[in-house]
């Protein structure tokens, strides 16, 4: 794949952030004015290149100038994420050029294809790479990352794959244990007490990493991975979600059963219309890096909430550059606004509550007409 | 109303009551709009209870005729419709803030259970329907060669859903028209209107063989109780979407009969050129805005023939004046959030959006365009140039068609039938079942009972004449085992 992207120079100083070691020691008003500088180039991108989305602007009586305003980015049009699971709705930007386009697993209510050019992919890639070693504090040449998941290349275009295998570029003792859509647990056990002394990564979504350790301790093998070898999950319980535990009875489990330090089993968050991953600290708190503006909205009207009230999540994402990244997620959850964190950080913290229920949930009215005849 | 927090029901087991303090122990179910229900546990005792005294309920349970419920039902009536009386009222109250249902609208819903059972016509007439006669549990009737009685089917266990006041009220009184013992598991989202009906029944008569086999408690799905509830079954009665039933298919044992209600939609169809506009608009308005569109009965999508923007003024008016009188007070983060994201949705997609306070209308050229409804006052309108273009968009999923005029019904009933509609009803009707009607598109009485034949024997009469049966005993017998 080729960058066909041009144009972008009003961009380019987002990537030199991306790849800034720096990046949590910004103070929060700079921060933000890098935000609106970047993320008001990609709204101009955007409302420029892309017509759907100019329109869209339009219908809801945005204007680019908005942005400027106090408050400005507050206002800029969100894409519901419904709207990624939608294969007649274009969202591609048009001058994006080759795309590739990357999809979430599917399992709750359809599946969502997001269009994904080169550099909308090094951006992603990039920001992984220094969150990797600023927030989850992985530096070791000499560290095993382990997926519970598969490789890119089986996994095609299915984007919790891309998250993983980000992680695993910059680590190069890579391995991954679920091959056929089957995890190979023996051979992960196998590995990891070959792995004494090691600093080892196992990093995979909450089931896999859960019946890992079930099975270590039903077994009774201990480990004796260095204890600042680290466990981190992404992605969530999906169609086992029956067997999802409470985080706290997680991070025992999976602390005991692999002999790691409690504070060493840790979260990342992503979502496959999101071109940024939040990771978690120490603490257990998801950083939101400077670049992107996260905020919870009131569930009538949208408007955004105060720090620390939880709403629908919606996000501005200046990263991507091949469909605009201004989303309103299917999460519920909250933003602590220029916290400082016991880890040292300081930023805007997220929380995520849960997934939003399906309307059919609430009685026996249909609401998914996916047999609708016409 | 009552500012407390936290709100103490009591459960019925085996008819007798109990309040939290009865019980050793009790749970507290937690809503997003910051109430707590307390509430008795109860023990697989209860369960236990009923397979050890099952023989002797049901013979309590068979003995009665149908006027004997009848008129059980009628003095429930009589009770339920007191406009002083305390346990309805504090139902509404309850209700109302439990489910974020106007209590207007509860009350409602309410006063169509008490209309329906005041008339013992009524009882009547819909065992007649379900069962062909109204003495089908009474007594043997003749039937070509054979005498059939129907029989209860014996535990009927109803899994509820909130949605709807009613449907909960209904699924227990179809229970008890067929004389079996019910359990009735309570649902989270209105634990308040099964536990007033049973309270009624308490009232009305303690020692009443439909009070004494009616239990109504609350479990958690995945408990060891759950499973007790199924064993102790012989038909479980399930309301819900697609994941309530699918768990509790997955729970129900074989041989087990399973009678399943939803998921299902409903739409609306209207000739704007063949009916009074301005009806047209106010009946739309109730249908929308009755149960927030939650019910299944609750038309989702409206096909339109005629001149469209000049109906929507009344339409938005009419949809004002339902608020006023129902107003949504949904503090449901889940339902709010739907309708704020299908609002982003249709303005993205350019589609044509009005909104006023509690509803939203979306003009929609191409239906198939529509992929998911957020419920919650949301109507999805789509202009046809021909009513016959409509039954192209039905489903086996399609519960209701209500249309105006009337007549719409007579001239299309054929189509949307075979496209999978169960209910062709005047607009504004759906939720009042005229006498007949049907419900998700079978005879539910059917499914609670259990058909018994006497047949003839072989010198009996039959109905195309006794050629055959004129024979001698020998050649009779000959004839059935011999007879080359």
């Amino acid at each position: 794949m080729t960058c066909s992207f041009s144009g972008a120079e009003g961009l380019l100083p987002l990537d030199r952030l991306l790849a800034e070691e720096g990046m949590f020691q910004i103070p929060a008003a700079q921060a933000a004015e890098l935000r609106r500088q970047y993320i008001g180039a990609a709204l101009a991108w955007h409302l420029d290149g892309a017509p759907a989305y100019a329109r869209y602007a339009q219908a809801l009586g945005f204007e680019l100038k908005a942005v400027h305003e106090a408050g400005g980015l507050d206002r800029v049009p969100l894409l519901p994420a419904v709207l990624f699971k939608r294969p007649e709705v274009e969202t591609r930007h048009p001058h994006a050029g080759e795309v590739l386009w990357t999809t979430s697993s599917g399992t709750k209510g359809g599946l969502s294809r997001v269009p994904r050019n080169d550099l909308t992919l090094r951006r992603f890639f990039s920001s992984i790479a220094m969150q990797t070693k600023v927030v989850l504090d992985v530096e070791h040449a000499d560290a095993h990352l382990m997926v519970l998941g598969p490789t890119a290349a089986e996994a095609r275009d299915l984007w919790i794959a891309y998250v993983m295998a980000g992680l695993a570029v910059f680590l190069p003792l890579t391995r991954h244990y679920v091959r056929g859509e089957t995890l190979k647990i023996d051979e992960a056990i196998a590995d990891l007490q070959l792995l004494a002394g090691k600093h080892v990564g196992l990093i995979g979504p909450p089931p896999f990493i859960l019946e890992l350790a079930r099975t270590l301790a039903a077994r009774h093998i201990g480990l004796h991975l260095r204890p600042t070898s680290q466990v981190i999950t992404i992605g969530g319980w999906k169609k086992r979600s029956g067997e999802a535990v409470p985080r706290t009875e997680f991070d025992q489990t999976v602390s005991e059963a692999l002999g790691v330090r409690i504070e060493q089993v840790r979260d990342i968050f992503n979502m496959v219309e999101l071109n940024t991953v939040i990771m978690e600290c120490t603490a257990k708190r998801l950083h939101i890096p400077p670049w992107l503006y996260v905020r919870a909205r009131h569930y009538g009207d949208l408007h955004v909430l105060p720090s620390g009230e939880t709403g629908i999540l919606s996000f501005l994402d200046p990263t991507a550059v091949s469909y605009p990244g201004f989303l309103l997620a299917d999460d519920l959850g909250c933003v602590v606004e220029d916290c400082a964190c016991p880890c040292g950080r300081r930023s805007d913290i997220l929380k995520i509550e849960r997934r939003l229920n399906t309307v059919e949930s609430r009685g026996c009215a249909l609401k998914l007409e996916s047999t609708l005849l016409g | 109303m009552s500012g407390a927090a936290e709100i103490r029901l009591p459960v019925f087991a085996n008819g007798r009551r109990y309040a939290c303090e009865d019980l050793p122990e009790s749970q507290t179910l937690e809503y997003e709009c910051g109430l707590r229900v307390r509430i008795p546990c109860i023990g697989e005792d209860v369960f236990c209870e009923i397979t050890r005294r099952r023989e002797e309920l049901l013979e309590d349970l068979i003995r009665l005729t149908i006027d004997d419920v009848a008129e059980f039902f009628s003095d429930f009536a009589k009770l339920w419709m007191d406009p002083k009386y305390e346990v309805r009222l504090q139902a509404e109250e309850r209700a109302a803030r439990l489910t974020g249902y106007a209590r207007h609208m509860i009350a409602m819903d309410y006063s169509l259970l008490g209309e329906a059972l005041t008339h013992r016509g009524y009882t009547c007439d819909f065992v007649e329907s379900e069962l062909g006669n109204e003495r089908a549990m009474d007594e043997w009737a003749h039937l070509h060669s054979s005498y059939i009685r129907a029989y209860p089917a014996g535990v009927v266990l109803h899994n509820m859903v909130g949605n709807m006041p009613l449907a909960n009220s209904f699924s227990i009184i179809w229970g008890c028209l067929t004389r079996n013992i019910n359990i009735a598991k309570i649902p989270v989202r209105d634990p308040v209107t099964p536990l007033a009906l049973a309270e009624t029944f308490h009232r009305v008569d303690p020692g009443h063989p439909l009070t004494k086999s009616l239990t109504v408690a609350y479990w958690p799905h995945e408990s060891p109780l759950a499973d007790a509830a199924y064993r102790v079954a012989n038909v479980v009665c399930s309301w819900g979407g697609t994941a309530a039933l699918k768990r509790v298919k997955e729970k129900v044992p074989a041989g087990v009969q399973l009678v399943d209600f939803g998921p299902k939609w409903s739409l609306a169809v209207i000739d704007l050129d063949r009916c009074d506009p301005e009806m047209a608009a106010r009946r739309m308005a109730a249908d929308v805005s009755f149960y927030d569109q939650e019910a299944c009965l609750s038309p989702q999508r409206l096909f339109i023939k005629g001149p469209l923007d000049k109906w929507i003024e009344p339409l938005k008016r009419h949809l004002d004046t339902a608020s006023g009188c129902i107003p949504k007070e949904c503090w449901n983060r889940d339902a709010l959030a739907h309708c704020a994201i299908t609002k982003l949705e249709a303005m993205y997609r350019g589609w044509r959006v009005y909104s006023g306070k509690d509803w939203t209308l979306m003009v929609v050229s191409d239906p198939a365009a529509v992929k998911e409804h957020p419920l919650g006052r949301t109507l999805f309108i789509h202009p046809v140039e021909r009513i016959s273009d409509v039954a192209r968009y039905l489903t086996p999923q399609t519960q209701v068609v209500s249309c105006l005029p009337w007549e719409l019904g007579v001239e299309h009933r054929e189509e949307w039938a075979a496209a999978g509609a169960v209910r062709v009803v005047e607009l504004g009707m759906s939720r009042r079942p005229q006498p007949g009607a049907v419900h998700d598109g079978l005879r539910p009485l059917t499914r609670l009972v259990r058909w018994v034949s006497h047949e003839e024997g072989a010198h009996g009469s039959n109905k195309y004449g006794n050629d055959d049966r004129d024979y001698p005993q020998e050649f009779a017998d000959d004839m059935l085992f011999f007879r080359r």
